[in-house]
């Protein structure tokens, strides 16, 4: 019994050390200092297939960025970049 | 953002950039027009033309006035906030005009883009807007 709980909380230590690694924001990593609004290409890669903003939990994208990305995706929305409701038709 | 866009100060002009969509089956000689005469709104309200492009015409991501094509134009000028006025108003007027924003540019924006333009030239234009 007590090697399994062991293992277990190994498990959780080592998963919580790697999620921390992974997050790097793909702005940061651009070094862009503003995220433009006529980026269409870039911006599709953080709205969902609904066409809803992602989380910053699921694009890792950092709290800075997220804020302009945010305007961004909203600027892009009215000049019909990026649709407001993707259609779902199947 | 607020915070970095520098406030024009009396007599000191600001960066801005329009944006406006057309309806394409008006004709190019009709859409030549029109931009032609954005411009001239522009440079008679005092503002200052730096870069006029056309982006050409690409799909909507929705329908605007059950049209799903738009044809595309961009001007980026340094003007005081009253041409801004006269530009919105002569953009209401134009009832081929589907859409049309008229931003200040953030200074870092600006920047960005300015060192961006260099090594985009020489680049393909499909590469920018797809």
């Amino acid at each position: 019994m007590k090697r399994s709980t062991n293992k277990k909380r190994d498990r959780k230590r080592d998963q919580k050390t790697t999620m921390g690694k992974q997050r790097n924001c793909p702005f940061c990593e651009d070094k862009l200092a503003f995220v433009d609004y006529r980026d269409t290409k870039k911006l599709g890669k953080f709205v969902s297939e609904q066409g809803r903003v992602l989380t910053r939990r699921t694009s890792g994208v950092c709290a800075r960025h997220q804020r302009q990305l945010v305007s961004a995706i909203k600027q892009a929305r009215h000049l019909a970049f990026l649709p407001f409701v993707a259609d779902m038709t199947r | 953002m607020s915070k970095k866009t520098k406030k024009g100060s009396a007599g000191e002009p600001r960066n801005y950039e329009t944006v406006f969509v057309v309806d394409p089956l008006i004709g190019d000689d009709v859409i030549k027009g029109i931009f032609e005469k954005v411009k001239d709104v522009v440079t008679q309200a005092g503002g200052k033309i730096e870069r006029a492009e056309e982006w050409g015409k690409r799909k909507l991501a929705y329908p605007i006035r059950k049209k799903t094509y738009g044809y595309y134009v961009c001007i980026e000028f340094k003007a005081m906030g009253d041409a801004i006025k006269a530009l919105t108003n002569h953009y209401h007027i134009t009832e081929t005009i589907l859409r049309h924003s008229t931003l200040l540019v953030d200074s870092r924006l600006y920047e960005q883009r300015k060192l961006e333009q260099a090594p985009v030239q020489e680049k393909p234009k499909d590469e920018l807007f797809v």
